[in-house]
This record gives C-alpha cells, structure tokens and sequence, in this order.
C-alpha cells in the first residue's frame, strides 16, 4: 500500500539525514509505519519540479530549510532560493498543505517576514528533542486539511449535480464558485448556469448552421435554374 | 456698466510690459551686456568691440546689419525672433537666442539707447529709444513712438562688406567700478568656449578703470593647464572615448581610452541621481586642471606668471556648459550661487583625501573645463522659465553625474601617477614608520656627535648659548626616542585593535557556520537519544552514526573557539622568524571546515620561507583574504574554488615573500580595484542589494601591509576567473 509521505527539504546532507532520522523513529513509536512514511530530498534547481514531486510521492507534510542556497547538491549547483521563497510559491498551488520550517535560524529576517505562510517554524534541536510530540501535531494538521478538503469536495459535487439539472440557487452556485477557488480547482461553474443552459446555448449553434445550410441550398438551386 | 460686446476682442499691452521683459528679467548689468555680445554673435560679426566709458556703454560689430524693414518688423517687434526660424547663420552659427527679448536687456544699462546699423545695400539707418518713455502709467506699448533716421555717422569694426550694428547706451544706470568691470571680463572670457572650434569672433574690449584689461578678449592661461582631458560620449553605444593629455616641458604624454558609462558610473558618488543609461544626448567635456603651483614650467615656457595664473584661475574656474558654443549660465560661474553645479568643492570637503588615497579629488579651484551640448542634438535639455538655466530634468542629472564622471578620470590619473612616483621615490628603500623614526634619531646623533666634537675644539670659545643648543640637541634625541617608544606601543595596540577586528569580521562570515554546527550538534544527540529509545528496540547503528556526526560538530565548534582566542595571543605581538608556511597553514587548517561545507575546494601551493614577522600581522592578512574569497565563493552557484600561493620574493635588493589569494567568485571590477581597500567600501551585498559586509577587512590588510613597508595589488585570476589579491612583505 502507497504511505503518504512527510518531505524533508534542505541543502545540508547531515541536517536533512538527522531530521528524516527523527521523525522515521517518530512514525514507529507512534504506530503508524503502514499508512506514514519519510522521504527527503536537496532543493531542486527549478522551482517548477516541486509540484510534480509534491502530488506523485503523495507528500502529506513538507518540512523546509531556510537557508536552502549555501551548499551545491549533486548537480555541483546550489539553489538561489531560501525556504521562505519556497513556501511563498507552493501555497498558490497548496493552499491549506501543512509546511513547516525547521531551521537553525529561526529568528531570520526572510523567514520573520513569510512566518504567516508557514504553519509552524521550529528550531532545529528544538524539533530533534521533541519529535514525536510534532510528527503528531504535523498529522493532526494534516488530517484537518483532509477533512476540511473532502467536506468541501462533498460539497461541491452536490452542488454541481444540482447545476447540471438546472436547480441550483444563486446561493448554491456561489459557494460552489467559492470552494473551487478555495481548493484551487478551475472554476467552471460560472459561465453558464447549468447543464440546461449549456444545451439550449448549443442548440442554438446548431440552429443557425441550419439555417445557414438551408439558406445555401435556395442559393445555389436558383443560380442553377437561370 | 460694462455692456458685453459679442465682438472678437484682443489683448493690449501695457508700455511698462517692455520695462518687465528687460530691465526687471535681468539680473545684473553684466548678463545685460553679455546678451547684446550674444547678438553680434548671431549676426555673424567677426569682431566685437565692447566699451565701458564713464558716461556711455558701446557695443559695435561688423556683423550683417539691419535693413529698415527687419528694424521694424523684427527689432521693434517684442517677442519676435527670426532665429525659431532660421536656426543657422550664413557662418552655420547656431543661433543663441529665440525669445526674441534680448535687445530690451539695454534697458538694464541705461535709460537711452541709440542703434545705428548698415547693410550692405542701404545708408546707415538710426533708431533712437528712451526707456523711460515706457515707464509711465496708463499707456499702450504702440502709443510710444521710436524714431528711425538716415545716418552718416557709423563705426564698426572694419570688414570687406563694411557692414554692422553700433549700440550706445547712455544715461547709465549704475557707476561701474572696477570689480564690476573684471567680472564682464571674466564672463567675456568665458562667453565663447575656449576649446570651442569657433576661431573667428573676436571680442575687443575698452574700459576706463582697468587698463590692463583693454584689448582682444582672450586668456594665454588656458594653455598653462598641466593635464587635459577631452572625453566624448556617444549615446547609442553609451560608451566614453577619452584622451588625457599631460604636459610637461613641451611635451604631451597622452592617454587614450574607452570606457562604458556603467562602469564609469560606478566611480561617481551615489547621493547624485542618474540614469543607468544617460538620457542627455551626446556631449563632449573638456576639463583642464591647474595645479596651481609656482613652479609649474609651462608658466616659464609660455612666459606666464604665477599671480597672473592665479588671477586667471580665480575668475574662470569651474565648469561651465555651452551651448552651440555659447555659455549658459550659471554653471560653472563660480560668482554664482548655483555657479558649482557639481558640488566640486563640497565633495572636496566631505572627503579631503590626499593624492596617494584612491579616493582623492580635485579641487573646485583647480580645474577649467566646458561641456559642450546643442538645442538640435540634445532636445531633452530645456531651457529653465528664466533666462539662466536649465531645468532640472533627468536629462540634466544624467549631464551632471557624467560631467562628474569624467573629473574622476583627471583624479584617478594624477592618484595613479602618484602611485608610481612614489614608488619610483622609494625604489628599494622602503621603510616602516618606525624604521623613519630611528633614521631621524641617528641623524640627530651624528649631528649631536659633529657638535661635541666641535665644542670640543673650539673649547672655552664656544660660548654659553651655544653649548645650551646641544643640551637641547640631546633632550630632543631622547625625546625622539621616547616618542619611537611610544610610536611602537600605538602600532601594538593598533595589531591587537586589527587582530580583534578581523575576527570580529571572520565572526560574522563564519559564525553563521559555527551556529549551525551548535544547533546540530544538538540535534544529532537528541536523534541518537531518539534511536535508541524506540519502541521495537533500539537502533544502536544509527545512534553511533548520529553521535559520529554530533562529534563532528562539536569538534568545529571548540576550534572555532580556539581559533577566536588563538588570534590575539601576546607572542604574536613581537616581531620574530617564523615559518611562513606554517603560520599560513594554521589560519587555513582553521577556517577550512567552514569552506569544505559550502563545498569550498582551498587549492594549496605553499612553498617553505623563513621570515622576520609579526605573526598576528600575518594572520590578519591571511585570514582577511581568506574571509574575503569565502564569501565571493558562496556568491555564485558552483566551482566553488579558492587557491592559496606562498613562495619567496625579491623586490630588488629587499628579500621578501609574496601570498596570493584567488577565487572564482565574481572578481573585482577593474574601475574599482583602488577604492575596494578604503574604508566602509564594500561589494559584499545580498539578493535584494543591501550591503552585508563591513567594509573594514581590505582596510585592515591595507594598513598592515603598508605598515609593513611592503606591496599589494588586486587583479583577475586567470585561472579561477575570480579575484586575485597579491600581498608582498619583507622578509625583515
């Protein structure tokens, strides 16, 4: 059975291995090896890729460095980029993700000023001493996003069954508007108001072809008799 | 009651509007008569007698003249001026002037004007005005009458087409003193662009007061300028092409170069607003610099004199801008207020750096120069709503910080050659400050020494006084040797103060690698705590593996600790033969954990020397170097290198060793391989362009070094690509 994972980013071989290292003991004296798992990764060049990684490791929790840019990763490069530019990116796409930042430096400028981005930011030993305690709190969040995102999902798909039948209130299509940008889902519910309304709209389409078809055919067969 | 009239109306115009366009719109009685030369100009004349008598003003040329009709439908029309029209003169002048109101400055002369002017076609025509006829309440400007007559009576400047216009200006309205009279002069001088390449209109000038002044208006002083430098900028490829000419003894070194404006820019002090790429349009600057001093040679080969110069520099300096070859006042009129538009003389103030500082800068009353610019190739520089100025756009900032610019380059020139002579001066005698010091004191000896003895022969003769003189000689050597004392315990104190910024400095760089080590140092005990508490057993493999790691870390943390102690120890503080090798090797073996975690590969190639050092001198260098290459090493994203040369050097007959440090980090820009050692200059900055570094560790090394009598140089390794810092030092 796939594990959702806990993702552990940093530049720092040692520190990212130390942080993996905790929290894998925390999954097993919590009891819950089967359905948990840890995955850690250097910061990737293009800031592009984590999205894709993010939803094909089923990553649950993202646990981020700061200072992601000092040391060059096994392509000899580093990044130009610290963890706070990071978690400033991935909640346009992972609104309510539970990102947490573990660092040394918990008191720099960047982070102080992206600290609301982030659900906690924790110092390193802080975090390394007390593991467990916050692998807990990380799944707690974790299940409250999850729970909030399939209630909305719930939802919305009621909602939408409604539309299609063309008995959805106003009220009803507005909070459908707003859970889809609220999951960062396309919004395609505002255009026409229902399954009906698309219909009639095409029907109409091909009406006036018809039309025109028809139109063509007087034409032609007139032109014809001359 | 006033009816309202559904006819058409216009405005009439006050007889007193003429007093307010001239006499109240100008200044003073010198920009009056410098806009009536100005007119000469645009009429072609070749020649232009300017006359200051007791009673009358007269301005005379053998320009084209005026027919009855342009008297009347041009001069007496207020506000007309053909020159919008017809921008070039038949010579391919570019007009001066187009507001059409220059003539009424007259009236700020004298309340009478009489104009006599000839074409070539008719006689002599003579229109007659009284300015105080406008003065008067109640009337319309046509209501007074001007008079236009035939004449005989003209004298003009001869020419082949005995053409011109004679002005005469009496009843005049202030007395003319002498100062007065050396400021038309002085402004006269100036009016015309001595480096223009206008070489056919003379200005003749008479005065009753300072006889001296009478004659063509030129100044010989110009060409007694020990350097000059004509740079021109050309807007498309924004680039500087100059050549700086030195003069000495007949002969002219010259210096050719290009350079782009930004890196130019980056010489030209910040708090002036510019543009990345200049918008003012292309501009040629012409600077000369005066050294102002009695024995410059070209004063004798020009048969020049010193007070004569000087006379000549009070009154002309500063620089101006012309254009299409005519000042625009008031920059560079150092009478004016805003006369010093580039702040020469408070930059001066702010920073009075002496010519072996990089940073050192002219004086405002040292240089001459012209910017030449035209209203056809630079629209972007307006005319101001007064008659002075221009106004202050971004253009204008743009002309000023490259006028700037390019005065730097005349500093940057004489620094540089002061460099070199210094160095020619020196040879292979350099000595430390204390070396000066017991020089100075031996000296004194042997003088002391030659007097006893001639006291000694002289016996009884010598008299009392003078035997006093060689007690004295004595208190003042024993003096010199206390202050030599004294000297040594400052330069002590100065090694510890450097030794202790340097790992203040290094802190700051490093001490970010020592907290991270604290922190995971920490975390790797608490992990291996974690591993061997687990619920389905301990994992004892992993635990070791944690606590190797914690070890590792503390290890770095405790030499860190070392490291900051070891810097300031006593026995570093004396002067004594060391292994330069090893004194090196200790710096690096300290610092290089912090490089091999960013992945800083130290490349070493250090050879054995013996030499006679203060070993905290040393390490200040190194380790400043060392702090230096580490952070433009983490700057860039890969090939992170650093390479560290020690081997023996000789300069001459002095022994000594050479350290270089390189990187591949970004380098130092050529433009400011001087001021990177000056202090508070630093390169160091972050993402957004904040300045990070302290801007004191180059100084440190700076001054060490020249303490020490020795050499350095900043240049690009060849290797690397990056920075190459090259320290040499005596070996004793």
């Amino acid at each position: 059975m796939k594990t959702t994972k806990i993702a552990v980013v940093d530049d720092r071989d040692d520190a990212r291995k130390m942080v993996a290292d905790v929290i894998e003991d925390a999954i097993i004296n919590l009891d819950i090896k089967n359905n948990w798992s840890v995955i850690e990764t250097t910061p990737f060049l293009n800031l592009g890729d984590y999205s894709k990684w993010i939803n094909n490791e089923q990553i649950g929790v993202l646990i981020l460095d700061e200072r992601l840019g000092e040391v060059p990763g096994t392509s000899g490069k580093s990044v130009n980029y610290k963890g706070s530019d990071l978690v400033n990116i991935l909640r346009t796409q992972f609104k309510g993700m539970p990102i947490y930042g573990v660092t040394s430096y918990p008191d720099d400028p960047s982070m102080q000023q992206h600290f609301a981005l982030f659900d906690e930011v924790m110092k390193r030993e802080d975090f390394s001493s007390k593991a467990s305690l916050y692998v807990e709190r990380f799944l707690r969040t974790y299940k409250n996003f999850l729970e909030s995102n399939e209630k909305e999902l719930t939802e919305l798909s009621m909602i939408s069954k409604r539309i299609a039948i063309g008995k959805a209130t106003t009220k009803q299509k507005k909070r459908a508007e707003a859970i889809q940008k609220n999951l960062e889902i396309p919004v395609t519910t505002i255009a026409l108001n229902s399954r009906k309304e698309w219909l009639d709209a095409y029907q109409e389409v091909i009406d006036s072809f018809k039309m025109a078809q028809k139109e063509a055919k007087r034409y032609l067969n007139q032109k014809n008799k001359k | 009651m006033f009816k309202e009239n559904k006819k058409n109306k216009s405005f009439t115009i006050d007889a007193r509007t003429v007093i307010n366009l001239g006499r109240d719109s100008i200044k003073n009685p010198t920009t009056a008569l410098l806009e009536l030369v100005k007119n000469s100009y645009d009429a072609d004349a070749t020649v232009v007698e300017v006359e200051i008598n007791k009673d009358n003003i007269r301005v005379a040329d053998n320009g084209i003249g005026m027919t009855g009709p342009q008297l009347e439908e041009n001069w007496l029309r207020i506000g007309f001026s053909d020159k919008k029209l017809i921008k070039l003169t038949k010579k391919s002048r570019r007009k001066t002037g187009e507001k059409g109101i220059g003539r009424l400055s007259a009236d700020r002369l004298g309340e009478k004007l009489s104009l006599i002017t000839k074409t070539s076609e008719i006689t002599p025509l003579k229109l007659s005005v009284n300015w105080e006829q406008f003065n008067v309440d109640g009337k319309d400007l046509s209501d007074i009458q001007v008079s236009i007559l035939n004449t005989q009576n003209i004298k003009i400047p001869k020419s082949d087409r005995n053409t011109g216009t004679e002005i005469l200006i009496s009843n005049l309205r202030q007395t003319w003193l002498k100062v007065d009279i050396e400021q038309v002069y002085s402004e006269l001088t100036a009016l015309i662009s001595p480096f223009s390449a206008v070489k056919d209109f003379e200005i003749r000038f008479h005065n009753h007061l300072v006889e001296e002044l009478n004659g063509v208006v030129k100044s010989s002083y110009y060409e007694a300028s020990e350097i000059s430098l004509q740079a021109i900028f050309d807007e498309k490829t924004q680039k500087i092409k100059y050549k700086i000419i030195e003069k000495i003894n007949s002969k002219n070194l010259y210096y050719k170069n290009e350079i782009s404006w930004d890196k130019l820019s980056q010489r030209v002090n910040t708090d002036i607003g510019f543009n990345n790429t200049l918008k003012c349009g292309p501009v040629s600057i012409d600077i000369l610099f005066f050294g102002r001093t009695k024995n410059n040679p070209l004063l004798l080969e020009k048969g020049l004199s010193f007070s004569g110069l000087r006379n000549f520099l009070d009154k002309n300096l500063g620089i101006k801008i012309y254009r299409d070859q005519i000042s625009v006042k008031p920059y560079g009129y150092n009478n004016e207020p805003a006369g010093d538009w580039l702040g020469l003389a408070q930059r001066k103030e702010r920073d009075p750096a002496g010519l072996l500082r990089p940073s050192y800068k002219v004086s405002s009353h040292q240089i001459v120069g012209a910017v030449a610019i035209g209203r056809d190739t630079n629209p972007q520089l307006i005319d101001g709503a007064s008659r002075e100025g221009l106004i202050e756009s971004d253009a204008f900032y743009d002309l000023r910080a490259l006028t700037l610019a390019c005065v730097t380059l005349i500093e940057k020139h004489r620094h540089e050659k002061a460099l070199i002579e210094k160095k020619q001066n020196e040879k292979n005698n350099k000595a430390g400050l204390i070396e000066e010091v017991d020089n100075y004191r031996q000296n004194l000896e042997t003088f002391q020494k030659d007097l006893e003895s001639l006291s000694n022969k002289l016996g009884s003769g010598i008299g009392k006084e003078n035997k006093e003189s060689i007690g004295q000689i004595a208190d003042v050597i024993k003096r010199t040797e206390e202050t030599k004392k004294r000297f040594e315990e400052l330069l002590d104190n100065n090694r510890v103060l450097s030794g202790l910024a340097t790992v203040g400095i290094a802190a700051a760089v490093f001490g970010h690698e020592t907290q991270t080590a604290v922190s995971l140092f920490r975390s790797g005990v608490s992990a291996a705590q974690s591993s061997l508490s687990l619920k389905t057993g301990p994992n004892v493999k992993r635990a070791l593996d944690q606590l190797s790691t914690s070890l590792g870390y503390a290890k770095q943390v405790s030499s860190w600790g070392a490291f900051a102690m070891a810097r300031v120890r006593k026995d570093k503080r004396t002067r004594q033969k060391v292994n330069v090798k090893s004194a090196v090797e200790v710096v690096i073996n300290e610092v290089e954990e912090a490089f091999k975690v960013i992945k800083i590969e130290i490349i070493k190639d250090l050879k054995e020397v013996d030499a006679k050092v203060f070993v905290m001198d040393l390490e200040s260098i190194v380790l400043n170097l060392l702090t230096n290459a580490y952070t433009a090493c983490s700057q860039i994203s890969n090939n992170r290198k650093v390479r560290i040369e020690l081997y023996e050097k000789n300069i001459g007959l002095k022994k000594g060793f050479e350290i270089v440090v390189a990187d591949s980090g970004v380098g130092v820009d050529k433009t400011i391989t001087d001021i990177i050692w000056e202090p508070l200059f630093t390169t160091k900055k972050d993402k957004n362009g904040k300045e990070e570094g302290t801007g004191l560790g180059l100084t440190i090394v700076k001054s060490t070094v020249d303490e020490l009598g020795g050499d350095r140089e900043v240049t690009k390794d060849q290797k690397l690509k990056g920075a190459k810092f090259r320290i040499w030092l005596p070996s004793n």
